[in-house]
């Protein structure tokens, strides 16, 4: 998979793995999240994508499995990599992809769907640019031909 | 500016998603709808999306370091999934029941005329379906022929 450098439209390869401690981003990095405490918890729940030989993350996510239902619970972007001179684009679109295959890989009744509550002025977002469906509330899913398409733009195309 | 784009510049945070309210009633509600979802799924899409999981699956066993699921363990999935008997898969492809019962047990190796005829069912490229036969053969090679192969060595060769 690729995330792309803005500035200057080059591809990056990347990959998006269960991180060891040491590369588990800090809140004193100016992340958001305290990842740390999820990885003390349960370091299989959580995703890092970063750069290939390199050790820079540039985005987090954190998967649930409830009764079998995958949930998003939380995904995180590098704080360089938003607002409008953010460096690098698709690393959203790869991590939601990475979440959707590994809900295709489920054998239970929520086979293919993958679940999550988006934030109220990102709904359109995940809409339009990830396929989801609004249902009770703010919370969304993405179906299984969907995530299809996902997985083929964000992980398999650029292989 | 897009829409999209200017959403994403205008979040204080990385932060894409909201933790999902497990255990509400609205959850539970949620759930539900998901699952009801799946059961009013189409057969005929119902088994691309488990092909596409089987595709998943065996491109992971490939980047793992162990062979303990044959080629065969595969095809059998396969036929599971396609919901036939394997009487009626071994008469549909012209084998003989004992030649496709051997090739589902491993004693019979696939051929890239099968691993073809596999390509255009499922869909999973035939490559993919020669890949993990050879990944097994190879990690079972790289133990039980070490000593042999370890007495050849350039020097000796070019000398």
């Amino acid at each position: 998979m690729y995330i792309l450098e803005t500035k200057t439209n080059k591809l990056i390869k990347s990959q998006i793995l269960n991180p060891a401690k040491d590369l588990v981003p800090r809140k004193k990095e100016s992340w958001s999240f305290n990842w740390l405490d999820v990885h003390k918890k349960d370091a299989q729940s959580i995703f890092a994508l970063k750069e290939e030989n390199k050790e820079t993350v540039h985005g987090m996510l954190h998967l649930i499995s409830d009764g079998g239902m995958l949930v998003m619970e939380l995904i995180e972007l590098a704080p360089f990599n938003i607002g409008s001179n953010k460096m690098y684009d698709n690393v959203a679109g790869c991590l939601i992809a990475y979440a959707c295959r590994k809900s295709l890989k489920l054998e239970t009744a929520y086979k293919g769907y993958l679940t999550f509550v988006s934030k109220t002025e990102l709904i359109n977002l995940y809409k339009e640019k990830y396929f989801a469906t609004q249902t009770i509330g703010n919370r969304m899913y993405i179906d299984p031909l969907s995530g299809e398409k996902l997985i083929n733009n964000y992980l398999e195309n650029h292989e | 500016m897009s829409d999209q784009k200017r959403l994403i510049t205008e979040l204080e945070n990385g932060l894409l998603t909201e933790p999902m309210d497990f255990g509400t009633e609205e959850y539970e509600n949620f759930k539900l709808l998901i699952r009801g979802k799946v059961s009013e799924t189409p057969k005929k899409q119902r088994i691309h999306i488990s092909l596409l999981g089987l595709k998943f699956h065996m491109q992971d066993y490939l980047k793992s370091n162990i062979n303990n699921k044959k080629v065969g363990s595969f095809i059998k999935q396969f036929i599971e999934l396609v919901e036939i008997k394997q009487i009626d898969f071994a008469n549909y492809l012209e084998l003989r029941p004992s030649n496709l019962s051997k090739l589902l047990s491993g004693e019979r190796r696939l051929n890239i005329e099968l691993a073809l005829i596999l390509e255009k069912l499922s869909n999973i490229d035939a490559d993919l379906w020669l890949r993990v036969q050879n990944h097994n053969e190879l990690l079972t090679a790289q133990k039980t022929l070490r000593k042999k192969v370890n007495k050849y060595k350039l020097a000796e060769l070019i000398k």
